[in-house]
């Protein structure tokens, strides 16, 4: 037994490419699905422990008037209050941050490096802006008019997504322009006597109703937000858990793949064995003492291969999540790779390819061993489908390569499998890159103006220029998505909706963006049916026609109809759209958003994806590389005795090629293309969850030209494969001919 | 009697009809005979001491070889007696390429009940100086005598060699055939040698010719010559 083990290390040796090929594609698929499952379960408990620890609170509000007896309320009812006041800064021209004070009961900031306040003349910094900015700790910097010094990075729990407002506007998370900033009560005292106090409570269960309904008949409430509706928190919650359910079913997909491949391609090497085990078994070998002998090998390849890919996915986690969460403001508490996922990713592909191959080796091994020995060197005898397609007539090298294909079918199955994979992955990239420039082209195209005033107040005359319209919020019935309402004079210059043949749409009926369209999956002719979030009004309104916007759920209507649906005064107004700046009296303007502050905010939420599409691209380079590489190996190798007695007869080194690796090229080809329906189907469903809960969606676009640059990624990829593989058909011995039957 | 056959058959499916290569073939062969098989190409020579080795299967008939009964016996005891009972040499050498001359003797000497030594045994077949080398490094007379030093290290009470001078020169074939007749001389072992030189057939007890899959003459022959007097 012990000498059999002993070709083990030759094996691996004489077979260098094809073992550390398999090894490295194990170790890729691997390391891909420890590394996206232990995120999604470290950003979970991350997010938890941070919830917990930081006592998220349940709900924000405003009181009528102020408590009799705050704690013996608190007491009775079971809740947690604290107050907490808050004021915006402006930094710098380009940078704002919404200053809180530290508060000890409810919302409390979590400390993610540094240390907490002690004095007042230090603040913390928001984590996310920390990162954007590259601001070090120790930092000075005036707030306020005060000079504070950076002595920790917090995250705090009710601003887990930092966004400036909540307001279709603001929603865009740009960590460079918006942050937070903690300092002491005392110094808020001196800096902003007069700022903004919400009310923050914190219920045993994270229930609300009762505690709101106590709330209302103790000091009355002119406002109430459950946090469960606060897009701070339900936004960030939405893309982390939604990365997280498109980074379950892909990664597990590939490694499936690559154990297939994995398998297959050690079933065939098992295969090219036959004579030398049908010569072991006439020796007195038993059956299962030679299929363990075989599985040495696979068991060897998958078990390296996913080791060192858990390996490196514990080794990358924390740069990985350090990446993600820099987006999102959550403490790292957990960066490791849990025992279920690093056990899961080692044993499944031992589980997957080992039995596979078993059973290759075991059915092989039931036949009589004069049958195994019999195909020493002519290894596969002509098959059913070879010998009634009665290759007659062509060039012998023609039938040749007809017959290697026949032969190879299910290799080139397999090479069709990987291409589609690796086609697959690769459209994949260049579907995101057309969609992702479709939309940041016709995001700002339909908007002429640079600057938005939203005012406190609707008013009737407007003194300051620009193009007034009326604005409100509105949701679902269901609460689950909230959009804009905008009533657009007829006279419009300043936005003009477009549809999808580039026509102007006039303002005379009701018209929804492309973005509304596909999240509440409406079309042209159906009736939509929302309620106004301030008063809960609900109205039905027919859809007239859909505007290509992909960046923002809205309905555009004519401004009076919508003044009549919130009961707002004929010809009033409650925001001006202007292509140069105006000068609105600040107490009279509630927000301020300039078209460059979008862009920009715009830019930097879509700079993860981009960067996550760019390894997206490299992972599919690499796997279909390996995959491409591992069949055309195989290939070689299986004809490596026709070959040889081929060059001894004296066939040129170009025919040799054709002949043997020349069927391969349909293979890729039909797997590619194969892959493009596939992608197609596969990527609205994957796009929908990716961007559902926010304003803007995914147009699917695969463009004829990113087509092609994947073809010819894919081609270029294939020849390099073929190139290794050329050089071992032209490494031949001819030798090998005349040995082969002897050994 | 070590080895009884008793109206042996085999048959092969041909496309629609079937083909006998084996008819009806009863024989007996006795402990410690050195027996040679001739016949021409296709007369079922190999088919024979396939079925006797228990590496094939008879379609009828029965065949006994050491008291196992080949034809009705399971998997695991044909393996077994394979493992115990039978050395094979065989015409195309069948060793194991990325094995060295000494692992590719280990590999059997594992399995075996009781293994001669196999220093001994590489010494006798004159490998002991190459017992480092692949086979792919080896003439193929040497090959062969590691295949014969294969089936030898094993001691086993049968030794079946198709052929085993079919892709050798003369002098080589001598060597090896010198070997045989030693195994034979010092361990009893019985023999069965398929061969196409009626040649050897003198150097050994006993003649078995085939034709067709049947038994055309079966007669003692005694050790006329010795192995070096083999003449082609
Ligand atoms: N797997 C098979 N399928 C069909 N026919 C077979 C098969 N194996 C052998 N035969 C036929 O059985 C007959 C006997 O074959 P066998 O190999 O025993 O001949 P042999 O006497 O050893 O010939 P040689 O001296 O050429 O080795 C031959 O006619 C051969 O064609
Ligand atoms: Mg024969």
């Amino acid at each position: 037994m012990n000498t059999l083990l002993k070709r083990l290390p030759r094996t691996i040796r004489s077979n260098q490419w094809l073992v550390y090929g398999s090894i490295t594609l194990v170790m890729l698929a691997c390391m891909l699905y420890a590394s996206l499952n232990a995120m999604i379960v470290d950003i979970h408990e991350s997010r938890s422990r941070f919830e917990s620890e930081s006592r998220i609170e349940s709900a924000t509000f405003l009181p009528q008037k102020p408590f009799a007896d705050l704690s013996s309320f608190e007491h009775d009812n079971g809740l947690v209050i604290e107050r907490r006041r808050e004021v915006d800064a402006s930094v710098n021209s380009s940078l704002t941050l919404r200053v809180f004070e530290r508060t000890t009961r409810v919302d409390i900031p979590a400390i993610t490096a540094g240390r907490d306040v002690q004095t007042d003349d230090e603040m913390l910094l928001g984590q996310t802006v920390a990162t954007a900015l590259k601001i070090p700790l120790g930092t000075k910097m005036t707030l306020l008019g005060h000079s504070f010094t950076v002595v920790g990075f917090a995250a705090v729990p009710d601003y887990m997504y930092p966004i400036r407002t909540t307001d279709d506007a603001g929603i865009i998370l740009d960590p460079k322009a918006f942050g937070i900033a903690v300092i002491t009560p005392a110094a808020m005292d001196t800096c902003a006597p007069k700022a903004l106090a919400t009310w923050h409570i914190r219920t045993v269960d994270g229930t609300t109703a009762t505690a709101r309904q106590a709330l209302n008949e103790t000091v009355g409430l002119t406002y109430w937000q459950d946090i469960t509706t606060n897009l701070r928190y339900t936004l960030a919650i939405v893309k982390l858990e939604g990365a997280a359910s498109v980074s379950t079913s892909m990664p597990l997909v590939i490694l499936l793949l690559a154990c297939l491949l994995l398998a297959a391609a050690q079933g065939r090497m098992v295969r090219m064995q036959r004579a030398q085990l049908g010569t072991l078994k006439a020796m007195g070998y038993s059956t299962w003492e030679l299929v363990l002998q075989e599985l040495a090998l696979p068991a060897l390849i998958a078990l390296s291969g996913s080791v060192l890919g858990v390996l490196s996915s514990i080794l990358t986690m924390r740069p990985m999540l350090n990446f993600m969460l820099s987006y999102f403001s959550v403490p790292l508490y957990v960066a490791t790779v849990p025992w279920r996922v690093a056990i899961i990713g080692i044993v499944a592909p031992v589980f997957f390819t080992v039995p596979a191959v078993a059973v290759v080796a075991a059915r092989l091994l039931g036949q009589a061993p004069v049958k195994l020995m019999q195909a020493t060197a002519l290894s596969t005898r002509p098959g059913l489908l070879e010998r009634s397609l009665h290759l007659k007539r062509g060039s012998f090298q023609n039938r040749f390569a007809v017959r290697a294909a026949i032969r190879g079918l299910t290799r080139l199955t397999l090479l069709m499998l990987g291409a589609m994979l690796a086609g697959y992955l690769l459209l994949f990239g260049g579907a995101m890159r057309d969609s992702m420039s479709t939309l940041v082209r016709g995001a700002f195209q339909d908007t002429q103006y640079n600057y938005t005033y939203v005012l406190t107040a609707p008013r009737l005359e407007n003194p300051w220029g620009g193009e007034a319209l009326t604005s409100e919020r509105f949701t679902t019935t269901d609460g689950r998505l909230t959009f804009q309402v905008v009533g657009l004079p007829a006279t419009s210059t300043l936005f003009v909706p477009h549809d999808s043949k580039g026509q102007a749409i006039p303002i005379d009926r009701i018209i929804i963006t492309r973005a509304l369209a596909q999240k509440l999956n409406l079309k042209i002719g159906d009736s939509l049916t929302m309620q106004q979030a301030a008063t809960g009004q609900e109205v039905t309104l027919p859809v007239d026609a859909v505007a290509e916007m992909y960046t923002t759920a809205t309905v555009i209507m004519p401004q009076e109809r919508l003044n009549s649906i919130v009961g707002a005064p004929l010809g009033s107004f409650n925001a001006v759209l202007s292509a140069t700046s105006l000068q609105i009296p600040t107490q009279d303007v509630l927000t301020t958003l300039s078209m460059a502050q979008s862009r920009a905010a715009f830019n930097s939420a879509i700079m993860p994806l981009w960067v996550a599409l760019g390894s997206v691209a490299v992972i599919a380079v690499f796997i279909a590389l390996l995959a491409l590489s591992i069949v055309t190996t195989l290939t070689v190798e299986e004809e490596r005795f026709t070959i040889s007695l081929l060059k001894v007869l004296g066939y040129r080194p170009e025919e040799l090629n054709r002949m043997v690796l020349g069927s391969g090229i349909v293979a890729v080809a039909t797997g590619f293309i194969l892959g493009i329906p596939l992608l197609l189907a596969s990527l609205g469903k994957l796009l929908s969850t990716t961007t559902s809960g926010i304003s803007f969606s995914l147009p699917i676009r695969l463009s004829p030209l990113s087509i092609l640059v994947c073809a010819v990624i894919m081609l270029a990829t294939y020849l390099v494969s073929l190139r290794a593989a050329r050089r071992k058909v032209l490494g031949v011995q001819m030798a090998v001919s005349l040995k082969a039957a002897r050994e | 009697m070590l080895i009884e056959l008793n109206k042996v058959g085999r048959k092969y499916q041909m496309g629609q009809g079937e083909f006998w290569a084996l008819k009806n073939v009863t024989l007996s062969i006795p402990e410690g005979q050195l027996v040679t098989i001739l016949g021409p190409s296709g007369s079922g020579k190999s088919t024979l001491l396939n079925i006797m080795g228990g590496i094939d299967h008879a379609d009828t008939g029965t065949v006994r070889v050491t008291g196992v009964d080949l034809s009705h016996a399971s998997e695991r005891d044909l393996t077994q007696f394979r493992r115990d009972t039978v050395g094979f040499v065989f015409q195309f050498f069948n060793l194991i390429p990325n094995l060295t001359v000494r692992e590719n003797v280990e590999v059997t000497a594992d399995i075996a009940k009781k293994p001669l030594f196999i220093d001994e045994v590489l010494d006798a077949v004159g490998l002991l100086p190459m017992a480092d080398r692949f086979p792919s490094e080896l003439s193929g007379g040497e090959q062969q005598r590691v295949s014969l030093a294969r089936a030898v290290i094993k001691n086993p009470s049968l030794l079946l060699a198709d052929e085993p001078t079919g892709s050798l020169d003369f002098a080589t074939s001598r060597d090896i055939l010198r070997l045989l007749v030693q195994v034979n001389e010092i361990y009893h072992t019985t023999i069965v040698l398929v061969t196409h030189n009626a040649a050897i057939a003198d150097m050994t007890d006993r003649v078995i010719r085939l034709r067709s899959g049947e038994v055309e003459e079966d007669r003692l022959v005694g050790r006329l010559i010795k192995a070096e007097e083999v003449t082609w």
